[in-house]
């Protein structure tokens, strides 16, 4: 569970350096480098994990809202932001 | 601080949209549907934290967040472990092995090389968003590890109900995405193309991870 949220974690970094326009090299670099940095390995069991996990993907989410003005994007975000806030008040 | 985060880039990304196109309404539209969408999503949760929030022991004091490190904590960005092994031990007095700050730092010596490039690099693509991140990974560091003037951040409303150690994150993210910025510098007209690409991928990762 939490190596499948560490490789979630690599895809949305992915995500959000692909739809910021950098090339697939670039994106897979920064990817590999997010999902395996030592913060993400030292918080794998507590809560700020996932929260932390989910950062790349709401970006990512806010980016393309606003570059397509995209509504289904828009409820994409809020719906990772209601779970984050969910996580970080539970 | 997620929060935060993405409310600055949300304000960042509306500024920029409304210098090209003079419309933000729908922008901002989106963003109510967002907020909105959060809150119901969370609101069964965060009304039953505000109920028992006064009965926690636990709950943090004011100027909580005014607790900062010195910069020289910094050093575990450039050497993992730099002062001894989380959990186990630290050559340095004065800071428990427990404590996350020195080990949340370190995501590749490669990745600050190319965060440095991007930053030396002025043709880099979308140049904006580096010069966002770059800021974000400028105030956070300057922050969490006390640099003048930035350390005062922590005294802000909201900002000193929370430790530095729950914005630490912030510092590995920003470089890491700086890095695939930089990471674009080496593919240039001379590229290595095809299978080969992710061979040299998987080298600068693994003296990336070197140290680790």
């Amino acid at each position: 569970m939490f190596i499948s949220m560490l490789l979630i974690a690599g895809i949305e970094n992915y995500l959000l350096l692909r739809s910021m326009g950098v090339g697939r090299e670039g994106a897979t670099f920064s990817a590999l480098a997010y999902m395996l940095c030592q913060r993400l390995f030292l918080l794998i069991n507590m809560p700020a994990f996932t929260i932390e996990a989910l950062l790349p993907l709401m970006l990512y989410a806010i980016n393309e809202m606003v570059k397509r003005k995209s509504l289904g994007f828009a409820l994409f975000a809020g719906a990772i932001g209601g779970r984050t806030i969910s996580r970080r008040f539970s | 601080m997620f929060g935060l985060i993405c409310a600055l880039f949300f304000l960042w990304l509306m500024a920029r949209d409304f210098s090209k196109s003079g419309d933000i309404k729908r922008s901002l539209l989106l963003a109510v549907v967002t907020g909105s969408v959060a809150l119901a999503l969370s609101a069964f949760q965060l009304a039953e934290f505000v109920t028992f929030l006064a009965a926690s022991y636990t709950v943090h004091t004011e100027s909580y967040g005014t607790v900062v490190k010195e910069p020289f904590w910094l050093l575990p960005l450039f050497l993992p472990n730099f002062f001894g092994t989380p959990f186990v031990s630290f050559w340095i007095a004065g800071i428990s092995p427990y404590d996350h700050m020195p080990s949340s730092l370190f995501c590749g010596i490669s990745t600050v090389f190319l965060a440095i490039k991007v930053l030396l690099w002025r043709a880099a693509p979308n140049r904006n968003y580096v010069l966002l991140f770059v800021a974000l990974f400028v105030v956070f560091a300057g922050y969490d590890y006390g640099f003048p003037i930035l350390k005062y951040v922590g005294h802000f409303p909201i900002m000193n109900l929370m430790s530095t150690v729950w914005s630490a994150f912030v510092i590995p993210f920003a470089l890491s995405v700086l890095a695939g910025f930089g990471r674009c510098f080496l593919s240039g007209p001379a590229r290595i193309r095809g299978w080969p690409q992710f061979g040299n991928l998987s080298c600068e990762l693994c003296v990336s991870r070197r140290g680790d």
